[in-house]
């Protein structure tokens, strides 16, 4: 599904990435974790082709294909989704608008007609209930005056409405309740499965216990220093990131 | 014109030739001209000599609108009350309407409560129109006026006069499309617990300039203003937004939204001007500019003077970009660059358009105008 070899990148002049290979195949789920300052934001947000964010050297393909040069809309129409860490407040352009504009940009792509305003209102509000989000949001702005965990969980929304192959978590959990938590985590155990991939970043082990890993990596300074099955998620919680090196 | 009296010949004389006087003797705010020239306004002489044979009508089929040139040959108190306000602006544009006025309309009084007038004035004459709309809202009446005919003159010269009595309510909407030329004034003055909105669109002409003039003079009157200004191409906008709280207890909003490409130039200059002896006065001034591109402009100036201490007046002024982050985050979700701007640039506009259903048509023309400036 996705492969990273030797992935290099600098935002502003400075590099962040050293030398990143990873290797995501369909069916997965892959946590991306390490401390403040390691480089996994920078690659969620390099992988979903973030203006500025400048890949100097390697190559990363999404189902054998060279994304490199393409644009964030581009990378969006072959599969990818950022759920972003800090999702975007954009007052004036209601939820239902955005997201219909985007499912119907989706489904132009494909070749296929757009969904109708029927179809798309009884589908949005079958994933909101999932999400245990009040269908009034589809009508406010998007992520206009929602709370932290209200946002992350409309960011999963538009995962599930949007239906992509590869889908990058920028750290979704944060900010979570328990009881969030646990509602976001059942909406990923749903969306994975076949012909589809999931990459979780993460500070934390805890959705981890909820969504269990077929990989994790550690990121330090711009690299992947380890990766392991799920065991390493919890040698983590137990001692930390001092001993990785 | 057929029934004209020598009242309204002396009214026209004295204002041709207050007019006539010059720019020199104008005594022009050269602030309020300080972007636009008023010889932008000015058609040739060989122009005034023309009649125009110009209409107003009523389209939805109201007929309490009575025309201007009824109104005038009227008698007693009416013609009276005509008389004094045709002649009360101070504005050597308004004294060019007055001396070349030929057809307006005049909604005065004695009507029903909640009545809507949706007026549109055509013109034969392609070359110079000169309009005068005169609303009156007797007291607690309850009134809409809609303003929605392009002017098909070359140049236009428009004055509207609003009148609202104790505890009377207007809802005025404008869209303003001409092609050519344009200049609006809008004079108001609020009594006693009047409630006044005023919206416009303005999305067109090569050459606009609009002058409020909007004045709270009784207590507790309400004043809300919404103004959206789209510029593209080599286009020139100018909005004078005057407002003056001369009573107690009085509140005013204003939103203006301006959103300029191309070469355009946007204009907006916002005074509020709070009297002595004023006190619970609540007002505020809010302009909110978006520049697409580098080649375009906008001059946006608020302006407070106040001379009561018991009151709240505020104003915020900003220009802004199109925002990098929102633009990313819907092209994160394959929306393509062109429908990105769209989204924005509507949500952007969306608070000063007209939210009456019925109305949702009018907004058809500035959304239009939104989708090219998008593109």
């Amino acid at each position: 599904m996705l492969v990273l070899r030797g992935v290099t990148a600098e935002v502003g002049g400075t590099e962040i990435l050293k030398g990143i290979d990873l290797e995501v195949r369909s069916g997965e789920v892959h946590a991306l974790m390490g401390p403040n300052g390691s480089g996994k934001s920078t690659l969620a947000s390099l992988l979903a082709g973030r203006p500025g964010y400048a890949m100097t050297a390697g190559s990363i393909t999404l189902r054998g294909e060279s994304i490199a040069d393409l644009d964030a809309e581009q990378r969006a129409r072959r599969g990818l989704f950022l759920a972003f860490q800090y999702p975007i407040e954009i007052p004036g352009v209601s939820n239902m608008e955005f997201l219909k504009t985007a499912l119907d940009s989706k489904r132009k792509a494909l070749g296929e007609e757009p969904i109708s305003t029927a179809d798309f209102i009884r589908e949005a509000r079958s994933q909101a209930d999932a999400l245990e989000l009040d269908p009034e949001f589809l009508r406010r702005g998007v992520s206009e005056g929602f709370s932290g965990g209200e946002k992350k969980r409309n960011e999963l929304l538009q995962m599930l409405m949007l239906n992509p192959q590869l889908a990058l978590l920028d750290e979704t959990d944060s900010g979570l309740d328990i009881d969030a938590l646990q509602v976001v985590s059942k909406a990923i155990n749903a969306f994975r499965g076949p012909g589809k991939a999931l990459v979780l970043v993460t500070h934390y082990s805890r959705i981890l216990r909820y969504v269990t890993p077929d990989r994790v990596h550690v990121m330090k300074d711009g690299r992947i220093l380890r990766s392991g099955d799920a065991e390493l998620a919890e040698r983590l919680e137990a001692n930390g990131y001092g001993w990785i090196d | 014109m057929a029934g004209s009296t020598d009242w309204l010949g002396s009214l026209r004389s004295a204002a041709r030739s207050r007019f006539e006087a010059g720019e020199d003797a104008w005594e022009l705010d050269a602030e309020a001209w300080k972007y636009t020239r008023i010889s932008e306004f000015l058609p040739q002489a060989a122009l005034l000599e023309k009649t125009d044979r110009a209409a107003c009508s009523l389209p939805d089929g109201a007929s309490a609108g009575v025309p201007l040139e009824d109104s005038m040959t009227q008698d007693g108190a009416r013609q009276a009350a005509l008389k004094e306000r045709l002649a009360k602006i101070n504005h050597p544009l308004a004294d060019l309407n007055l001396s070349r006025l030929e057809q307006g309309l005049v909604i005065l009084g004695e009507y029903e409560t909640s009545s809507r007038f949706n007026i549109e004035f055509s013109s034969m004459n392609v070359e110079f129109s000169s309009r005068r709309l005169l609303i009156h809202a007797p007291a607690h009446s309850r009134l809409r006026v809609v303003e929605s005919g392009a002017a098909a003159a070359d140049m236009h010269n428009l004055v509207v006069q609003v009148r609202l009595d104790e505890g009377a309510s207007l809802r005025h909407f404008r869209l303003s499309g001409a092609h050519g030329r344009s200049w609006t004034l809008i004079d108001a003055h609020l009594a006693k617990h009047a409630s006044y909105e005023l919206a416009c669109l303005v999305c067109g002409p090569q050459r606009e300039r609009i002058e409020c003039r909007l004045n709270l003079e009784g207590e507790g009157a309400r004043l809300e203003t919404r103004h959206l200004l789209l510029g593209q191409e080599a286009e020139h906008s100018d909005l004078q937004l005057g407002i003056r709280h001369a009573a107690a207890n009085t509140r005013s909003r204003h939103l203006v939204k301006t959103l300029a490409a191309d070469r355009s130039r946007l204009t907006v200059r916002g005074r509020i001007h709070i009297e002595p002896e004023c006190p619970g006065t609540d007002a505020d001034l809010t302009i909110r500019n978006l520049m697409l591109g580098d080649a375009c402009r906008i001059n946006a100036k608020p302006e407070l003077e106040i001379y009561t201490d018991d009151v709240a007046c505020s104003h915020g002024t900003t220009f802004a970009e199109l925002d990098a982050e929102q633009l990313f985050y819907l092209s994160s979700r394959g929306i393509p660059k062109h429908s990105a701007q769209e989204l924005l640039l509507k949500a952007f506009a969306a608070d000063c358009l007209f939210q009456d259903e019925d109305l949702h048509d009018l907004n058809g023309a500035a959304l239009d105008r939104v989708e090219a400036l998008a593109a």
